[in-house]
């Protein structure tokens, strides 16, 4: 399988004192498959998503290796090109939807303002694709939700609005870092299951950064599992819950089945 | 007498408007609730179902419309020594502490408050509750933003049984923790509520977490209480809607039992 998205040798550090967040990581996402990314608080998820995109202070962290998506080397791009890149091939949606939008402008303006900045279009037709996308994550009434301010939708609705808003310019990789955390269980099921449609309608290729092995179990193909800045173990979903390599893993799985029981069959 | 008596309780919100006044918004309907000294009551629904205003007002800090709370069968608003007895921690440590003071400040600012201490037998209390955490001397003089999220609430815990009080309000304590600092969290509050006989209202939509905890399990749903289920045998063999559907939402543990990928 080919994969769209190849991390070789991700390195970061900071540049103050070389402190290294992220050693020397290589994955790849592939079309219609969803990689779970797994890990403890600080052990370097969150940074290694936003390198992907190159959106980390450079002035601050250094990052070296190759990030080919395709063919091309994101780590080359200028910043002018990367702009295309972000929100029109790799799409990102993030853990707090309340903080991700603009509180002063309408859901409408930030979906229509998306859509533009990539694609040319009018005004009129750029509204139509945004009801189409908001239509498609199950929003009832998408005129109305167009004239919202962020702050009158629930959280669960905002990250419905984020996935609409991360699909309509039909990404090959979308990274979603922590979709649920922010949101109730009964929400957590309805975004993961939205996620699940997007990858099954658009064949896009998926990073699900979770600390919650739940999720991992609900989603994921493949599993990296990340520890301290480095990838401990990879494997296929099935094979990771079934017989875990590495001592961390175990005890990952170990804390998860105590936390668990008593739920599920 | 129960430790608490929470008797048709009913709290509105106002939803005002610039020169136009919008009908109150209904956030609890009718609600009574009893809770014993050092038992645990979860207290689950979706965001939005109350769960957080309730806890609110057995904190004091919001008075219902109607109704009343008795805390060892006095009215908390009145008897305002129960204060002392009713203390809180939060889901965002970062937010719930003042980030210019030290772990040790944050933590004798109740006792300063309700107990008149010499400064001697502060450092030594301060030094006891660190202990009782699972957290070390050397902390006392960190900030915030030394700790992480987890040990944080550590610390948050240990402000809110400074003042050796009988009840806490755990208002989504753990739901922000990853699951290594969550299972430790509720190790430790387990801990607690054994030890200094602590009775909690477990404020959640975490129905796993909810399980490891408490004694007896109440739902809300849109301000009014729809579920009492007086032990765990009788939750989880529960088949009403109510139930069923936080059931639903549970994710699978394993990817054989997965439902959303098939």
């Amino acid at each position: 399988m080919k994969p769209v998205l190849s991390v070789e040798h991700l390195t970061i550090e900071t540049i103050a004192d070389g402190q290294p967040l992220v050693q020397n990581i290589s994955f790849q996402l592939a079309a219609g498959q969803i990689t779970g990314l797994v890990g403890e608080s600080g052990c370097g998820k969150t940074v290694t998503s936003l390198a992907l995109l190159r959106l980390l202070d450079e002035k601050v962290i250094r990052q070296s290796g190759r990030i080919l998506l395709d063919a091309t080397d994101l780590m080359t791009l200028s910043d002018r090109t990367l702009r295309r890149v972000r929100g029109g091939q790799i799409a990102f949606i993030m853990q707090n939807p309340m903080s991700a939008f603009t509180p002063v402008f309408t859901i409408g303006h930030q979906l229509m303002e998306t859509i533009r900045t990539h694609d040319q279009c009018s005004k009129r037709e750029a509204k139509e694709r945004a009801i189409e996308a908001l239509l498609e994550v199950n929003l009832e009434q998408p005129d109305r939700i167009l004239k919202a301010y962020p702050f009158e939708l629930s959280g669960g609705m905002l990250q419905r609005v984020m996935i609409a808003l991360a699909v309509c310019l039909r990404p090959h990789v979308l990274i979603a870092d922590e979709p649920t955390t922010a949101l109730d269980v009964y929400n957590q099921k309805l975004v993961l299951y939205y996620l699940e449609k997007v990858r099954a309608t658009y064949d896009t290729a998926i990073l699900l950064i979770s600390h919650d092995l739940s999720v991992i179990a609900e989603m994921a193909d493949h599993v990296l599992v990340m520890r301290e800045g480095e990838i401990v173990e990879q494997a296929d979903v099935f094979d990771l819950f079934d017989r875990p390599q590495h001592p961390y893993t175990r005890r990952l799985l170990e804390q998860h089945g105590l936390q668990a029981g008593g739920m599920n069959a | 007498m129960s430790l608490l008596q929470i008797k048709h309780v009913s709290h509105r919100y106002g939803n005002q408007r610039f020169l136009s006044r919008q009908p109150e918004q209904t956030v609890l309907q009718d609600v009574s609730l009893t809770l014993e000294a050092g038992t645990c009551l979860g207290l689950l629904g979706r965001s939005g179902a109350g769960k957080s205003t309730l806890g609110r007002i057995l904190l004091g800090l919001e008075r219902p419309k109607e109704g009343q709370v008795l805390f060892e069968g006095q009215d908390i608003y009145q008897n305002l020594s129960s204060r002392q007895d009713i203390q809180v921690v939060f889901q965002d440590s970062f937010a719930a502490v003042n980030p210019k003071l030290t772990a040790g400040q944050i933590i004798a600012e109740p006792l300063t408050n309700f107990l008149r201490l010499t400064p001697d037998a502060l450092e030594q209390r301060l030094i006891t509750l660190l202990e009782q955490v699972g957290l070390i001397e050397a902390d006392l003089t960190k900030y915030p933003h030394q700790f992480s999220g987890g040990q944080l609430q550590r610390i948050c815990i240990a402000r809110a049984i400074a003042t050796n009080p009988k009840l806490i309000i755990l208002d989504e304590a753990v739901s922000s923790l990853d699951m290594v600092n969550k299972a430790m969290i509720l190790d430790l509050l387990r801990e607690l509520k054994a030890t200094l006989g602590l009775a909690y209202v477990f404020i959640t939509h975490d129905v796993q977490a909810a399980q490891t905890l408490s004694d007896r399990f109440v739902i809300l749903d849109h301000g009014q209480l729809v579920g009492d289920y007086p032990t765990l045998q009788s939750f989880t063999e529960a088949t009403d809607g109510h139930v069923e559907a936080i059931r639903h939402a549970v994710l699978a543990t394993h990817p054989r039992y997965r439902t959303i990928r098939k």
